[in-house]
């Protein structure tokens, strides 16, 4: 964003900073932390070991270098330019890779499975288990049209998040609430309603930015009614895991993890209300190509990432026998932060949309070079502010971090979970 | 009352995990917590409540941790004071795991349903809309690029420049002054954002080349594209010169 505002001020360029910046946070955090999850959860749900453990603690550090790698590879202009990633086919090879990660033990863990209830947090991960690879080697088939290219790259941006990350979001979510909270969930019929209209949903914020564009018109008003599942899906999950939550509403704010939980699931169904809304014509025309969807992203990641520091206070201190802290304001700068710099961006969106619309009509700006300037509006303040709020949610998600860091390294002692496993 | 902690104990697990797990159970399987431990006691299924079930609408808890004889290993990692110590559990002899009994519930057709709608997905949000559309023969977005222009097409990708241009004129209003709607054959780059103008014709609304070359050597508040030596210059010039 700053990039976008100043474009003076780095020595590299927003169309390069930009997947860059996509890269660390699709495949450094959410690939990694998320993956984590559902490891973690696999055993736990299906009552075997998890299998290829092995083989996947090796897989760490290249894992690690993949994504470091694509992000240095972008950076010296060796990429492709196809969003988000923008990854020379050389090394969407390993990235896939890292995408098929759990596969195999998803695959292996439900095959041996001794547990025989299937609680709704195996049907989120093991659709997305399935869902990442498959999508990913579609959106990266070389040899396409321009036209294929775009449809392609905005499909798979779409069923990442949505799909694939919100998606596992839940399905940490669904295990950790009703365990802190200690409630049964409250009903299976909505986790179902959540899980089905999420797959249902999930690839149709992409085509709807292409309003307008070369493709059949058919296409806008089937990825306008579909995309309206998505929020469907956010407000089943999200009036789940409150209910689930219970009597502990009334002393949730001395309660971190269920008020991450609560939390970002709350965000992550406003950004699903808003991309719904955005689905449809009136609406996709004006914030096509627009800061919009960076602010759409924001909310969305603010959202992963009280649901992942959810997960993460609950595990961590199981996995290492040691209390995280200093949580306390972290939920409250993920969530002021990525709240204000998400609706600062859809603000931005919305204004330079309807100025192109009359600018673009009228022909108030030249729509070329310097005269771009009117085109944009009075965006600018927007996305200036938007910048500031960024570094809010940095701070939440330093945060984040840091409290993670400190349970393996400093922090006090609690019971640590020790699974055990009887063999079959 | 419920002897938790006999129980516990007969069955070597930690008395928590019991009365989760015996709570979660007894719950779904429509019987009582006492007649489910006996059960359990006995090394034996427990009864058959009321036709249960296969998926009930309500269910307890994440499935607890297993039942075991061998405890894994746990992390290596070093903590400030000892955890409370875990008790070995005690051999059961012969007795089920007690989280193990219930009704099997099939994630066939979850993964199914899930590749389902994954193939359906594809093929309506990105295969089918790929396939070239029958052309008026009036008019082709297919622009006949040189090989400068190809190469010059190439930096285009590589430096991001879609990041921030499309080079796509919609059917709408806000891009009527840009030059011809932008048809399904077009070969420019289509773009993720318009941070900056958008490029599709940009050949047929300047001739000003001058102009261009110093907007992408930082002209107008415009990034420099460092690295590109004078040939990917001119390329891209003319890439964006042919671009009508």
């Amino acid at each position: 964003m700053a990039a976008i505002s100043f474009p003076a001020l780095l020595p590299i360029s927003y169309g390069r900073l930009r997947p860059m910046a996509l890269i660390a946070l699709g495949l450094g955090w959410l690939v990694m932390g998320l993956s984590a999850a559902w490891f973690y959860l696999l055993p736990r749900l299906t009552a075997t070991p998890l299998p290829l453990e092995r083989p996947l603690n090796r897989f760490l550090l290249p894992a690690n270098l993949i994504a470091a790698g694509g992000i240095v590879i972008v950076g010296l202009g060796w990429g492709d330019g196809r969003e988000p990633f923008a990854l020379p086919w050389w090394w969407d090879l390993p990235v896939l890779a890292l995408t098929a990660l759990a596969l195999g033990p998803t695959a292996l863990s439900l095959r041996h499975r001794l547990e025989g209830l299937a609680y709704p947090s195996l049907w989120f991960g093991a659709a997305g288990a399935v869902w990442l690879p498959v999508i990913y080697v579609a959106a990266n088939l070389p040899g396409l049209s321009s036209l294929a290219d775009a449809l392609a790259d905005f499909m798979f941006s779409s069923a990442f998040i949505n799909v694939w990350a919100i998606g596992l979001a839940n399905a940490a979510a669904y295990y950790v609430v009703p365990k802190v909270a200690r409630q049964p969930l409250p009903s299976r019929q909505l986790a179902r309603v959540g899980f089905w209209s999420l797959l249902v949903g999930g690839v149709w914020t992409g085509a709807v930015q292409l309003a307008g564009g070369p493709q059949p018109d058919w296409l806008g008003a089937v990825a306008a009614v579909l995309g309206l599942a998505l929020p469907v899906s956010a407000l089943a999950n999200s009036t789940n895991l409150m209910l689930a939550i219970g009597p502990r509403w009334q002393s949730i704010k001395e309660e971190p993890i269920l008020l991450a939980a609560a939390l970002g699931s709350a965000v992550i169904t406003l950004a699903a209300l808003l991309g719904a809304i955005a689905g449809f014509r009136s609406a996709s025309v004006m914030v096509s190509f627009t800061l919009f969807w960076e602010g759409l992203l924001t909310l969305q990641v603010a959202g992963l990432a009280l649901l992942f520091a959810a997960f993460a206070w609950q595990a961590v201190p199981n996995l290492v026998g040691r209390k995280v802290t200093a949580v306390a304001a972290v939920p409250r700068r993920l969530l002021g932060g990525g709240m204000v710099a998400g609706l600062f961006l859809v603000l931005a969106g919305v204004i330079t949309g309807a100025s192109w619309a009359g600018a673009g009509f009228t022909g108030a700006f030249d729509p070329i070079g310097g005269g771009w300037g009117a085109g944009i509006g009075a965006a600018g303040i927007f996305t200036g502010l938007g910048v500031l709020a960024f570094l809010y949610l940095a701070w939440g998600l330093l945060g984040l971090a840091i409290s993670i860091y400190r349970a393996f390294t400093s922090g006090t002692a609690t019971e640590q979970e020790v699974l055990v496993v009887r063999e079959p | 009352m419920t002897d938790y902690a006999g129980a516990a104990n007969a069955l070597g697990v930690p008395e928590a995990i019991l009365r989760r797990s015996a709570e979660a159970r007894a719950k779904a399987s429509g019987i009582t917590v006492d007649e489910l431990l006996a059960a359990w006691a006995g090394g034996e299924a427990p009864p058959a409540a009321a036709p249960a079930e296969p998926e009930p609408d309500s269910e307890g808890e994440p499935a607890p941790e297993p039942a075991a004889t061998t405890p894994a290993a746990a992390p290596a990692t070093e903590v400030v004071a000892a955890p409370p110590p875990v008790e070995p559990p005690t051999a059961p002899g012969p007795v089920a795991p007690p989280i193990l009994v219930g009704v099997a519930q099939s994630l066939g057709g979850v993964l199914a349903g899930a590749i389902g709608i994954l193939v359906l997905s594809v093929l309506l949000a990105f295969v089918v809309p790929s396939l070239p559309q029958p052309g008026t023969g009036v008019r082709s977005s297919l622009h006949p690029f040189s090989s400068s222009a190809l190469a010059g097409k190439e930096i285009y990708l590589e430096a991001g420049c879609a990041s921030c241009h499309t080079q796509l004129i919609r059917n709408v209003v806000a891009d009527a002054r840009l030059g011809p709607v932008t048809l399904s054959d077009t070969n420019l780059v289509i773009g993720y954002r318009r941070a900056g103008p958008d490029l599709a014709a940009i050949g047929a609304r300047t001739d000003d080349t001058a102009a261009l070359a110093a907007l992408l050597s930082g002209a107008g508040n415009h990034p420099t594209l460092s690295g590109l030596d004078q040939q990917s210059l001119s390329d891209l010039l003319t890439y964006l010169r042919e671009s009508t």
